[in-house]
Protein backbone atom coordinates (compact mmCIF):
# COMPACT_ATOMS: atom_id res chain seq x y z
CA UNK A 1 0.00 0.00 0.00
CA UNK A 2 1.46 3.46 -0.65
CA UNK A 3 2.55 6.08 1.89
CA UNK A 4 0.31 9.01 1.29
CA UNK A 5 0.76 12.82 2.79
CA UNK A 6 -2.90 13.87 3.88
CA UNK A 7 -3.99 16.44 1.91
CA UNK A 8 -7.71 15.20 0.68
CA UNK A 9 -9.55 14.41 3.73
CA UNK A 10 -12.94 14.46 3.40
CA UNK A 11 -14.56 15.90 7.33
CA UNK A 12 -18.34 16.05 7.48
CA UNK A 13 -20.05 16.86 10.79
CA UNK A 14 -24.26 17.02 10.85
CA UNK A 15 -24.51 16.23 7.06
CA UNK A 16 -21.92 20.08 6.41
CA UNK A 17 -19.04 19.30 4.87
CA UNK A 18 -15.83 21.16 7.11
CA UNK A 19 -13.21 19.86 5.28
CA UNK A 20 -11.84 22.90 4.48
CA UNK A 21 -11.65 24.29 7.69
CA UNK A 22 -9.85 20.59 9.57
CA UNK A 23 -6.37 20.25 9.68
CA UNK A 24 -5.98 17.21 11.93
CA UNK A 25 -7.97 14.20 12.62
CA UNK A 26 -7.49 11.79 15.09
CA UNK A 27 -9.32 9.07 16.19
CA UNK A 28 -9.23 6.56 19.22
CA UNK A 29 -11.24 3.43 19.88
CA UNK A 30 -10.21 2.35 23.59
CA UNK A 31 -11.11 -0.97 25.32
CA UNK A 32 -10.75 -0.63 29.20
CA UNK A 33 -8.13 -3.00 30.75
CA UNK A 34 -10.02 -4.79 33.59
CA UNK A 35 -7.30 -6.26 35.51
CA UNK A 36 -7.92 -10.48 36.52
CA UNK A 37 -4.70 -10.76 37.43
CA UNK A 38 -4.58 -13.84 39.97
CA UNK A 39 -1.77 -15.42 42.22
CA UNK A 40 0.57 -16.59 39.59
CA UNK A 41 4.48 -18.28 39.64
CA UNK A 42 5.55 -15.59 37.03
CA UNK A 43 3.55 -12.59 38.83
CA UNK A 44 2.30 -11.31 35.39
CA UNK A 45 -0.44 -9.26 35.19
CA UNK A 46 -3.58 -10.43 33.49
CA UNK A 47 -6.61 -7.83 31.32
CA UNK A 48 -9.73 -8.59 29.59
CA UNK A 49 -10.90 -6.13 27.13
CA UNK A 50 -13.92 -4.18 28.97
CA UNK A 51 -16.52 -1.39 27.80
CA UNK A 52 -15.02 0.70 24.81
CA UNK A 53 -14.85 4.00 24.43
CA UNK A 54 -14.75 5.96 20.85
CA UNK A 55 -13.90 9.36 20.20
CA UNK A 56 -12.43 11.15 17.22
CA UNK A 57 -10.36 14.98 17.80
CA UNK A 58 -10.55 16.81 14.96
CA UNK A 59 -8.37 20.29 15.08
CA UNK A 60 -10.41 23.29 12.98
CA UNK A 61 -9.92 26.57 12.16
CA UNK A 62 -12.03 29.45 13.93
CA UNK A 63 -14.39 30.49 11.19
CA UNK A 64 -17.88 32.46 11.93
CA UNK A 65 -19.02 32.84 8.50
CA UNK A 66 -22.73 31.66 7.99
CA UNK A 67 -23.23 28.29 8.45
CA UNK A 68 -19.34 27.74 9.14
CA UNK A 69 -17.73 25.90 12.12
CA UNK A 70 -18.62 27.80 14.69
CA UNK A 71 -22.12 27.79 13.57
CA UNK A 72 -21.97 24.69 12.97
CA UNK A 73 -20.59 23.45 16.24
CA UNK A 74 -21.82 25.71 18.75
CA UNK A 75 -25.22 24.85 18.47
CA UNK A 76 -24.60 21.06 18.84
CA UNK A 77 -22.70 21.49 21.94
CA UNK A 78 -25.38 23.45 23.54
CA UNK A 79 -28.11 21.12 22.38
CA UNK A 80 -26.50 17.94 22.96
CA UNK A 81 -27.56 16.77 19.78
CA UNK A 82 -26.54 13.81 18.32
CA UNK A 83 -25.17 13.45 15.28
CA UNK A 84 -23.49 12.19 12.24
CA UNK A 85 -20.10 12.78 11.70
CA UNK A 86 -17.76 11.19 8.67
CA UNK A 87 -14.26 10.99 7.95
CA UNK A 88 -12.71 9.39 4.96
CA UNK A 89 -8.88 9.93 3.77
CA UNK A 90 -9.78 11.12 0.17
CA UNK A 91 -12.60 13.28 -0.25
CA UNK A 92 -12.61 12.87 -4.13
CA UNK A 93 -13.45 8.95 -4.15
CA UNK A 94 -16.56 7.84 -2.11
CA UNK A 95 -15.95 5.14 0.28
CA UNK A 96 -13.96 1.99 0.06
CA UNK A 97 -11.80 -0.81 0.95
CA UNK A 98 -9.05 1.38 0.24
CA UNK A 99 -10.84 5.08 1.09
CA UNK A 100 -12.42 3.83 4.25
CA UNK A 101 -15.03 6.02 5.84
CA UNK A 102 -14.94 6.31 9.53
CA UNK A 103 -18.60 6.90 10.77
CA UNK A 104 -20.70 7.01 13.52
CA UNK A 105 -23.23 9.08 15.38
CA UNK A 106 -21.42 11.59 17.84
CA UNK A 107 -22.39 14.31 20.51
CA UNK A 108 -20.12 17.55 21.04
CA UNK A 109 -19.56 16.74 24.88
CA UNK A 110 -16.97 20.10 25.05
CA UNK A 111 -16.62 23.08 23.10
CA UNK A 112 -13.95 25.18 23.76
CA UNK A 113 -12.73 27.57 20.59
CA UNK A 114 -9.63 30.02 21.52
CA UNK A 115 -7.33 32.18 20.28
CA UNK A 116 -3.35 33.41 20.48
CA UNK A 117 -2.43 36.60 19.02
CA UNK A 118 -0.49 36.19 15.77
CA UNK A 119 -1.61 32.38 15.57
CA UNK A 120 -3.80 30.73 13.22
CA UNK A 121 -7.45 30.38 15.40
CA UNK A 122 -7.32 26.95 15.69
CA UNK A 123 -9.34 24.35 18.22
CA UNK A 124 -9.70 21.16 18.97
CA UNK A 125 -13.00 19.58 18.88
CA UNK A 126 -13.60 16.17 20.63
CA UNK A 127 -16.55 13.90 19.24
CA UNK A 128 -17.71 10.96 21.14
CA UNK A 129 -19.84 8.10 20.23
CA UNK A 130 -23.54 8.65 21.36
CA UNK A 131 -24.89 5.57 20.40
CA UNK A 132 -24.07 1.48 20.48
CA UNK A 133 -22.74 1.00 17.21
CA UNK A 134 -19.68 3.00 17.40
CA UNK A 135 -17.78 5.13 15.51
CA UNK A 136 -16.43 2.53 12.83
CA UNK A 137 -15.18 2.31 9.72
CA UNK A 138 -16.96 1.22 6.22
CA UNK A 139 -15.70 0.70 2.84
CA UNK A 140 -19.33 1.54 1.32
CA UNK B 1 -40.71 13.16 7.94
CA UNK B 2 -41.65 15.38 4.99
CA UNK B 3 -40.39 15.19 1.56
CA UNK B 4 -38.61 18.68 0.29
CA UNK B 5 -36.67 20.35 -2.13
CA UNK B 6 -33.89 22.23 -0.88
CA UNK B 7 -31.19 24.71 -1.82
CA UNK B 8 -27.84 24.31 -0.95
CA UNK B 9 -27.03 27.88 0.03
CA UNK B 10 -23.30 29.34 1.90
CA UNK B 11 -20.09 27.84 1.12
CA UNK B 12 -20.38 24.32 2.02
CA UNK B 13 -21.46 21.29 0.88
CA UNK B 14 -24.64 19.68 2.72
CA UNK B 15 -25.35 15.80 2.38
CA UNK B 16 -22.56 15.73 -0.35
CA UNK B 17 -24.71 18.56 -2.29
CA UNK B 18 -22.28 21.86 -3.75
CA UNK B 19 -23.57 25.09 -2.94
CA UNK B 20 -26.45 26.30 -5.47
CA UNK B 21 -27.45 22.67 -6.15
CA UNK B 22 -31.04 21.89 -6.14
CA UNK B 23 -32.23 18.33 -4.59
CA UNK B 24 -34.87 16.56 -2.85
CA UNK B 25 -34.78 14.25 0.27
CA UNK B 26 -36.56 13.38 3.19
CA UNK B 27 -34.91 14.99 6.81
CA UNK B 28 -36.09 14.58 10.24
CA UNK B 29 -37.38 18.26 11.14
CA UNK B 30 -34.58 18.43 13.44
CA UNK B 31 -31.50 17.90 11.25
CA UNK B 32 -34.04 20.37 8.58
CA UNK B 33 -34.14 23.25 11.40
CA UNK B 34 -30.37 22.66 11.84
CA UNK B 35 -29.41 23.13 8.42
CA UNK B 36 -31.94 26.01 8.06
CA UNK B 37 -31.03 28.02 10.90
CA UNK B 38 -27.60 28.12 10.13
CA UNK B 39 -28.09 28.89 6.52
CA UNK B 40 -26.72 25.41 5.01
CA UNK B 41 -30.06 25.37 2.81
CA UNK B 42 -33.06 26.80 2.42
CA UNK B 43 -36.57 24.86 2.37
CA UNK B 44 -38.15 25.43 -1.64
CA UNK B 45 -41.22 23.08 -0.93
CA UNK B 46 -42.41 20.38 1.11
CA UNK B 47 -43.91 18.13 -2.09
CA UNK B 48 -45.39 14.69 -1.19
CA UNK B 49 -43.98 12.18 -3.33
CA UNK B 50 -46.11 10.06 -5.80
CA UNK B 51 -46.05 7.79 -8.82
CA UNK B 52 -47.26 9.44 -12.20
CA UNK B 53 -50.42 9.29 -12.95
CA UNK B 54 -49.84 6.66 -16.17
CA UNK B 55 -46.45 4.40 -16.53
CA UNK B 56 -45.43 1.47 -18.13
CA UNK B 57 -42.75 -1.12 -18.49
CA UNK B 58 -39.91 -0.15 -20.33
CA UNK B 59 -39.65 -0.90 -24.00
CA UNK B 60 -39.69 -4.07 -25.08
CA UNK B 61 -41.04 -5.85 -21.71
CA UNK B 62 -44.67 -7.07 -21.97
CA UNK B 63 -45.30 -6.34 -25.53
CA UNK B 64 -48.19 -7.19 -26.99
CA UNK B 65 -46.55 -9.52 -29.32
CA UNK B 66 -44.89 -11.38 -26.24
CA UNK B 67 -46.20 -15.39 -26.62
CA UNK B 68 -47.24 -16.44 -22.93
CA UNK B 69 -45.94 -20.15 -22.21
CA UNK B 70 -45.58 -22.19 -19.62
CA UNK B 71 -43.01 -24.09 -20.37
CA UNK B 72 -39.56 -23.64 -18.67
CA UNK B 73 -36.56 -21.71 -21.26
CA UNK B 74 -34.48 -23.58 -23.20
CA UNK B 75 -31.30 -24.60 -21.13
CA UNK B 76 -33.11 -24.90 -18.08
CA UNK B 77 -32.81 -27.47 -15.06
CA UNK B 78 -33.93 -30.69 -16.44
CA UNK B 79 -35.05 -32.99 -13.15
CA UNK B 80 -34.49 -36.66 -13.70
CA UNK B 81 -36.90 -39.36 -12.43
CA UNK B 82 -35.73 -42.71 -11.82
CA UNK B 83 -31.94 -42.13 -10.25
Amino acid sequence: MAKRVALKDFVECDHVNLSQYARAVAYSSEHNRVDVSGFTSTGADEFLAGNTVQQVTVTFFGSYGTGEVHQTLANLHKARTVFNFEWRPDQTTTASITNPALRGQVQLLSYSPGVTRGEADTFDAVFTAADATGLWFYST
Amino acid sequence: MMHGVYKVVGTLEYRGHKPGEIFAARLDRPAESRAINRGNIILLEHIQPSLPPEYGFPDGWLSADTVQSNDAPDGASVVERGK
